[in-house]
């Protein structure tokens, strides 16, 4: 009886998709966090540095504002770093995925550099 | 059509009806949380290039201000009230913070500015002064399980 092995048919081949579409659109869902995480990074590490050369003590001036900028467990980063020279700063953090974790990825580590124009950092300086 | 025929249909599209939901679920979850990532971008870069417009000395109370933040804004629907912008200035004084200047534009009547604390928007030392620039726009998504709304600060 062709009808009845052709039962299922669509169901089936939906269920052997979705093992494929799962993951995709996981993928998918996890690259737009890491995106908007260095996205916020990126423009964290440029204010804070653009801040802190107005200040007389840098090096404290920039781990507040980046806080402001950058709030502690933001889309549930952890391990924040910042290291901060003259003129150049440098953040890292570890942002965690949701679905790569199928495949043992469980934190991704994301990261931003800013440096001030040569001018900008000889008048600071 | 024979009977066999029939049955052979319906049970077509009785798995069509089963399948059809997860899929477009799938879909529609996947393209709104596409378009709330774009959008929960853009709101950043909004408010980081309204921190440095008003940064540079840009009068953002002139017609000439409030075009370039009108024109920075354009991409997240502010002038058509999907968005707005709160920019403060922040000055800290010996008695505390104080509010130095405020501007707005957009839809104010849909989002308030969160500043309702102000040690909580910055931690200034005295005599510091920074621009705290706040975006609430639309998120674009049509699933009711995703937020409605995508924000973004910076301080500068």
């Amino acid at each position: 009886m062709r009808a009845r092995s052709e039962r299922g048919l669509a169901l089936l081949s939906f269920a052997l998709a979705l093992v494929a579409l799962v993951p995709i659109l996981g993928l998918a869902v996890d690259s737009a966090m890491l995106y908007v995480t260095k996205e916020r990074l990126n423009s964290a590490v440029q204010l804070s540095l653009r801040s802190a050369q107005r200040s007389p003590e840098p090096a404290e001036a920039v781990n507040r504002y980046f806080s402001a900028n950058f709030p502690e467990g933001f889309l549930g980063v952890t391990k924040r770093t910042i290291q901060y020279t003259p003129g150049k700063l440098h953040a890292s953090v570890e942002a965690p995925t949701y679905f790569m974790r199928i495949i043992r990825v469980n934190v991704v580590k994301v990261e931003a550099s800013a440096t001030l124009p040569a001018e900008v950092a000889t008048a600071a300086e | 059509m024979s009977s066999r025929d029939r049955r052979r249909r319906g049970s077509t599209i009785l798995e069509f009806a089963f399948v059809l939901p997860v899929a477009v679920g799938l879909l529609v979850g996947g393209l709104s949380l596409g378009v709330m990532s774009v959008r929960t971008v853009l709101a950043g870069d909004l408010a980081r290039q309204i921190s440095l417009l008003a940064d540079s000395g840009v009068d953002l109370g002139t017609a000439g201000g409030q075009q370039q933040m009108l024109e920075k804004g354009r991409g997240l629907g502010l002038e058509s009230g999907k968005a707005v912008i709160y920019i403060t200035k922040l000055v800290r004084e010996p008695a505390g913070l104080r509010v130095d200047r405020t501007y707005q534009m957009g839809n104010t009547q849909r989002w308030r500015s969160g500043l309702w604390r102000l040690e909580d928007a910055a931690d200034l030392e005295p005599g510091e002064q920074a621009w705290v620039v706040e975006v609430f726009a639309e998120s674009g998504s049509v699933v009711s399980m995703l937020p409605k709304t995508v924000k973004a600060k910076s301080v500068l």
